[in-house]
């Protein structure tokens, strides 16, 4: 093997040959130094790759790593370099960064990088390079300067004068530290008497008070140079200042190398020194991650994170030493420092992308920055999901758990943050970014022919003077759309740089999966996100790649279904073949749909998966998988940026809830999926809890539901049924199979009972918000909710019917909730508005849509004799057989207020006023009808032969419930009363036909249709369909009886809570001032409480 | 065979007799409502009168499907609750086909003919139809609250959510009946048979003053004869429902008569002397005192 030490002599020799290639030109140069970096790059991957070869994967941490003695002598002597397996990933990682970051400044600015620039690049690496590799302290001190000179005067190279005060205070901050370092290693030599670390490591002399100084004064320098809070300001403005480009290495790079020599001094240390170090950086990683809350610099916010992200290792190195085994917390540090290194670095690069063009049109960069930030926060397939996955178990089976839960609520800020910064990113011109409050426009009268008969002379004169208004432009749509319309820069090869760092992240992330999970069945959405990319890459039709997806999601249940048993089996259906029908509307869209099919069959995928894994990793990563992608989903909306990134929130914390529950509690699988009665562990309360709050988040129980009427709302028409109909339900499965948990009474409370209350509360808030919409989506997301609170009250009861009860609303639910959505997609798609009071008299446009509104809405309010009333009458026996009376009324008034917004909602589309504007609009396209069709056919069967669905039922729920239903033909008996549905049918059919005969036989010859304004008018006739329509407010009397009671409560709630965390971010932000001498005195500050923190106080001699 | 047509000839005796029954008392009401109002009033015949004469008119107009089918939804929903519910306990031929479901069905039955209703008047385009129906809903959501709540506290009670079984519980004499065993439920029932029987405090569906009528605002000719029949038989059906659960039914014609008479009577007794609410004060009032009433009933049943 040709030896590491020509990384460093390749690169200084480069260094000082820059400027004779300068004189050939600036070409040359650049061209060295890609090619030097190149090689730098491929050099210790030769390594890599023998050592594999010799040893497969698994053996690569038991291969022996490259000693390499300088000048002849040995270690003592002289200074030692080494490479094993973690030093060669690194320099790996960080050459290639560099290599990248170079091509990027190429694209960036040909012109600019030459000259000095180019050695100072070169030199920075070199600095890097010794760091990861010296086993020398001296020699990190050099390495260390190398790196800090060479990064000042990087900051300071872009000429701006931010960027000279910047690279100042850098050097301020750093002089302090090297001095700290230099006063700490010249201790230690007079201690030791020797500056090699593995000797130093060797002797036993390093106790005692003075050696301990000596140590702290060298981690106070390292920890320092690693940028904790609240002494990092410096660091922060240089981010800030510094050309992404630069802010890349030093985020990347350069830290990567202080981190690895950090890493490498830390077996010194002894452990109160550890636990210090960890202290503050677990305090770093929290305050970071507030700070970024309310950062709108992206490249200080990207700093923020950074700082975050290293305090994260610093932790790992420091804490976990005694709490994982050394072999495996090396891989999760590479894990981690490995991903933050590239993810960090494209993210700059991004950053720098965006100053110049927006990037919001552009798929391939959208994409590569969803993938870095995934990454970096730890989303699965990426290397962090792993490492952090680990890393938390450990922590909790050390009893770690609180520093546990600081972690993980640190991850959920810093997501908040970065993915706000996506947001604006990716969000449309017409997208106003923030939570949509409905906007009640000011209604233009239509113009256009007038078929109702308009007389008035002032309607007329209306009309016409509207007809000559002209419409002026709004000055910031003008700008928006100069904005949009800006020539697409050419293709630059700055933009290939994050996306060479993407396409490594998801290929390290699918090796770690393949590794991992032992099912092959988990890989499969990744599988489809994989081939679903690229047959977008290779512009495979749409709807070919429609008819590819619904087949694989066919045959996927066809493999799936059948090996499932009793409730899996249920929500197989519900989830595979719900989304199998479903999928057929999308056949109505054309052209490039980037990413839809992808998306739309991992996520498919993932939710499937929830169903067929055992362990609690898998149904983790399936979890997390599924939320993330339903968030790439939604927020392919119009105006749903914001929306989505509230889903996005919640989502996080949710699965970050139950990633606690899962590792607090001490055998899922055996847990998962049993009978009530055959858990009684103790002390699984609080996991209970935890599991149980992040499954009710993904439910939108009340409380936690804010995210959810933005997300069904706002998502595409096409996607919105998928949501709120299939997706759903996914938090209920989860509730179905910890059943056996939640029965169990935690500190004396009966937890069944305080999830029936939630569903209660959910299905009366989900009833009211949805009455007063003008929306349509937004009645039918809030519309979900409710239907939510029931399925989730019935599951409460533990009983078979209320078991029962809640799959049977869950089947009929997926019916007639993607039935209604899927018909109202058409009726947006053909009337261009989602608000209701705008539409009106549709039945004589669109009757087939009409029609299945209707049942939709029949089925829907739990009116007789259609497969409603069957949800109905099984929640309210069962609630009454367990006594659950208050419950069993609440839910009463809810389903009524149901049947309020539901009538408000086919009568103002429907009935009343057809508008002008509607008058020549056709029936909804086929392929909305064919899954309304299809959910027509399923209810009406249900309807007639409801022991068709209910005997399946009865027998999933055999095993986990005792049974109290019994069935005598059609009429199923409970011990409170019984029901024929198949009797009500009939009596309904009869009932309904007599009249209708009587008054076709009796009225048919005088009756006839008269036109839409003959209509009786007392003393005055109707002016136009708009006032004529009552439509708007349709429940003004009742929005006025209930008053203070509609108040948004969880809104305000967790706006609080937003406003808490940014406030507190906020002012620890004021210790920034700007000011390098502040700094300094911050560092000075840091290393007297550390100090102080490692004496146990102030000592009084 | 026999049974269907056994099942048949039941059926129609059933229907007649509540269908006469029911447009007499409306008559009946009628002309008591004008004695308090010092008018003579109309004769009790009456109803039959209206319906002839608006069944067999020479001219009817309709607005579309909807609109036809807003009377046949209507008369379907009167039929069908009537038909779920058994009207004298212990006979073979007015039991109709309680059998299909319990009281859970009937109470959601009566959506039925409502929504129905609605979308007919809903089509006819007129704005003061929705207005009738938006209060109507409103209000119908108010007042089932302590209607649910007195049903549920019967079905504790009794242990039974079966019509026929809660009679059954009540007989062998006045104190039996559940407005003696369980007076908080009866009250709280027979204060949203007030708000469900529509007459004043409670009339702002129909106001007649402000929006002429409300939803049927539209209907005319054998349109609204259907809706006339219709009042007669859901009436019917309603003052059978509340005798069963709060009276202790009846087994026998008369003591039905009696005993539905009187409680038509008290909704007019209370008609006649209130003035009208507005809808937003009739839904208030329903979610209060009735409210409370009714979870006080079901309180008990709990301990």
């Amino acid at each position: 093997m040709v030896s590491p030490i020509y990384v460093l002599a390749i690169a200084l020799a480069a260094a000082f040959l820059l400027p004779l290639a300068e004189k050939a030109g600036r070409r040359a140069a650049q061209a060295l130094i890609l090619i030097v970096l190149s090689v730098m790059t491929l050099l210790p991957a030769t390594y890599l790759v023998q050592w594999l070869s010799e040893a497969g994967i698994a053996g690569l941490p038991g291969s022996l790593p490259i000693i390499i003695d300088t000048a002849g002598f040995a270690a003592p002597l002289s200074i030692a370099l080494r490479v094993g397996y973690v030093e060669a990933v690194l320099l790996v990682l960080v050459n290639l960064t560099a290599l990248v970051g170079g091509i990027y400044r190429l694209g960036r600015d040909k012109l600019a990088w030459r000259g000095k620039d180019l050695v100072l690049y070169l030199m920075l690496f070199i600095g890097v390079n010794g760091l990861i590799m010296t086993r020398d302290l001296f020699n990190i001190f050099v390495f260390l300067e190398i790196t800090s000179i060479s990064t000042y005067a990087l900051i300071a190279s872009n000429g701006r004068k931010t960027a000279f005060e910047a690279g100042f205070k850098y050097i301020i901050a750093g002089s302090i530290a090297s001095a700290l370092y230099l006063i700490g290693v010249i201790f230690l030599y007079r201690f030791s008497g020797t500056l090699s670390l593995d000797e130093m490591l060797a002797t036993e002399s390093l106790s005692g008070s003075g050696p301990l100084l000596a140590l702290f004064l060298l981690s106070i320098a390292l920890l320092v140079e690693l940028k904790p809070f609240p002494a990092n300001g410096w660091a922060l403005d240089a981010y800030q200042a510094a050309d992404p480009a630069v802010g890349a290495m030093i985020s990347a790079a350069a830290a990567t190398g202080i981190f690895a020599a950090f890493a490498r001094i830390m077996p010194l240390f002894p452990d109160n020194l550890r636990t210090l170090a960890a202290g503050s950086a677990l305090v770093t990683f929290i305050f970071s991650s507030l700070m970024g809350l309310r950062q709108n610099d992206v490249k200080r916010m990207l700093g923020l994170s950074s700082t975050a992200q290293i305090a994260l290792l610093v932790f790992a190195v420091s804490y976990m030493q005694g709490v994982l085994p050394a072999k495996q917390l090396q891989i999760i540090v590479l894990l981690l420092v490995g991903t933050h290194l590239i993810s960090k670095a494209g993210l700059f690069w991004l950053a720098g992308i965006t100053e110049q063009v927006s990037i919001r049109s552009r798929v391939a960069l959208l994409t590569t920055t969803v993938i870095l930030l995934a990454a970096l926060i730890g989303l699965p397939p990426f290397p962090t999901f792993w490492a952090k996955w680990y890393m938390v178990l450990a922590l909790a089976e050390s009893g770690g758990y609180l520093i546990a839960a600081v972690i993980l609520i640190g991850t959920l800020l810093e997501a908040g943050y970065l993915f706000k910064w996506f947001l604006l990113l990716s969000k449309r011109t017409e997208d106003p970014g923030d939570i949509h409050f409905e906007e009640i426009p000011e209604d233009l009268y239509p113009i256009g022919q007038q078929t109702g008969s308009i007389t008035s002379k002032r309607a007329l004169l209306d009309m016409t003077a509207l007809e000559h208004q002209e419409e002026i432009p709004d000055k910031q749509t003008k700008n928006n759309e100069a904005v949009f319309n800006a020539p697409a820069i050419a293709f630059n090869s700055s933009h290939t740089a994050p996306l060479v760092m993407a396409v490594l992240l998801v290929a390290v992330g699918l090796i770690a999966s393949v590794l991992q999970l032992s099912n092959p069945l988990l890989l499969l959405p990744l599988v489809a996100l994989v081939i679903g990319g690229l047959f977008d890459l290779f512009r495979i039709p749409f709807r070919v790649q429609l008819t590819l997806a619904i087949a694989s999601v066919g045959v996927y249940s066809y493999a799936v279904i059948p090996v499932l048993g009793g409730i899996a089996q249920i929500f197989a259906w519900i989830f595979l073949a719900g989304a199998a029908v479903q999928m057929v509307a999308l056949y109505q869209r054309s052209g490039n749909q980037k990413g839809l099919i992808a998306l739309t069959t991992g996520l498919i995928f993932s939710l499937g998966n929830l169903l067929v894994t055992s362990g609690r990793l898998e149904l983790f990563f399936s979890w997390e998988l599924m939320s993330f992608l339903a968030y790439l989903l939604i927020i392919r909306g119009k105006r749903s940026s914001a929306a989505g990134y509230r889903y996005l929130m919640f989502s996080l914390g949710g699965a970050y809830s139950i990633l606690m529950g899962l590792i607090l509690l001490p055998d899922f699988s055996q847990v998962f999926g049993t009978t009530p009665a055959a858990v009684s562990a103790s002390g699984v309360g609080v996991a209970t809890i935890l599991l149980a709050a992040g499954f009710l988040i993904k439910i939108g129980a009340a409380g936690f539901h804010i995210w959810l009427p933005g997300a069904y709302a706002e998502a595409d028409d096409d996607i919105s049924p998928f949501l709120s109909s299939i997706l759903s339900k996914a938090g209920l499965f989860m509730l179905f199979g910890i059943a056996a948990l939640l029965v169990l009474p935690v500190y004396g409370l009966e937890l069944t009972t305080v999830l029936g209350w939630i569903g209660v509360l959910t299905a009366l808030g989900g009833a009211f918000f949805a009455l007063f919409q003008e929306d349509i989506k937004y009645t039918l997301a809030y519309s979900s909710m409710g239907q939510m609170g029931y399925m989730l009250l019935a599951f409460a009861l533990m009983s078979q019917l209320g078991w029962v009860g809640s799959l049977y609303l869950a089947v009929t639910h997926l019916l007639f909730k993607g039935m209604i959505f899927i018909a109202i997609a058409g009726i947006i798609y053909r009337t261009k508005t989602r608000l209701m009071y705008q539409m009106g008299g549709l039945i004589s446009r669109m009757p087939l849509s009409f029609f299945t509104v209707l049942i939709a809405i029949i089925a829907i309010s739990g009116v007789p004799p259609l497969t409603g009333f069957g949800a109905k009458w099984m929640l309210y026996t069962a609630l009454i057989e367990e006594g659950w009376y208050l419950q069993a009324a609440a839910a009463m008034f809810a389903s009524a207020i149901a049947f309020l917004y539901l009538f408000r909602l086919i009568h103002t589309i429907f009935l009343g006023q057809l508008k002008d504007e509607h008058r020549s609009i056709r029936e909804a396209p086929v392929w909305y009808l064919i899954p309304q069709v299809i959910g027509i056919l399923g209810i009406m069967i249900f309807s007639m032969f409801p022991n068709l669905i209910i005997e399946p039922l009865q027998h999933a729920v055999a095993g986990y419930v005792p049974g109290d239903i019994t069935w005598q033909g059609y009429t199923v008996i409970s011990t409170l009363g019984y029901w024929n549905g198949n009797a009500v049918m009939y009596v309904t059919m009869g009932v309904f036909i007599v009249p209708l005969a009587w008054l076709l036989l009796v009225q048919r010859k005088y009756t006839r249709k008269v036109r839409q304004f003959n209509i009786v008018y007392a003393a005055e006739r109707p002016y136009r369909p708009e006032t004529t329509h009552y439509a708007f407010n349709f429940f003004a009397p009742y929005r006025e009886a209930l008053g203070g009671f509609l108040a948004p409560w969880a809104t305000r709630f967790w706006n609080g809570l937003r406003s808490a965390a940014g406030l507190t971010g906020s002012m620890a932000r004021r210790l920034y001032t700007g000011n390098g001498q502040t700094y300094a005195l911050h560092i000075l500050i840091y290393t007297a409480i550390m100090l102080l923190a490692l004496q146990g106080g102030v000592r009084i001699p | 065979m026999t049974e269907i047509a056994l099942k048949a000839l039941y059926t129609l005796i059933s229907l007649f007799v509540i269908t006469n029954y029911g447009l007499l008392l409306g008559g009946t009401m009628a002309r008591v409502r004008a004695k308090v109002q010092g008018r003579i009033g109309q004769p009790v015949w009456q109803p039959y009168i209206d319906i002839m004469k608006n069944t067999f008119r020479r001219t009817g107009i309709h607005h579309g499907v909807m609109f036809y089918l807003g009377p046949v939804f209507r008369l379907a929903g009167g039929l069908g609750t009537y038909l779920f519910i058994p009207v004298l306990y212990g006979s073979v031929v007015f039991s109709n086909f309680s059998f299909s479901g319990d009281l859970l069905l009937v109470m959601y039955f009566i959506f039925f003919g409502q929504l129905g209703m609605a979308l007919g008047a809903g089509q006819s385009g007129h704005p003061y139809s929705p207005i009738g129906v938006s209060r109507g809903l409103a209000q119908m959501t108010a007042f089932e609250v302590p209607f649910a709540l007195a049903v549920i506290s019967i079905a504790s009670q009794y242990g039974s959510l079966s019509i026929t079984e809660i009679v059954a519980a009540q007989q062998g004499g006045v104190l039996q009946w559940v407005a003696f065993t369980n007076p908080l439920a009866m009250v709280a029932g027979m204060i949203s048979f007030l708000g469900m029987s529509m007459g004043n405090p409670f009339s702002i569906v129909i106001a007649p003053q402000e929006i002429p009528i409300g939803p049927p605002t539209e209907m005319q000719s054998s349109f609204l004869g259907m809706l006339q029949t219709n009042r007669a038989i859901f009436n019917g059906a309603k003052l059978v429902l509340f005798m069963n659960l709060f009276f202790g039914g009846a087994d026998n014609i008369l003591s039905m008569i009696v005993k539905t008479f009187l409680i038509y009577f008290y909704t007019v007794v209370v008609g006649a002397s209130f003035p009208r609410f507005r809808a937003d004060q009739s839904i208030r009032f329903f979610l209060g005192i009735p409210t409370l009433i009714g979870i006080a009933a079901v309180v008990l049943q709990m301990y």
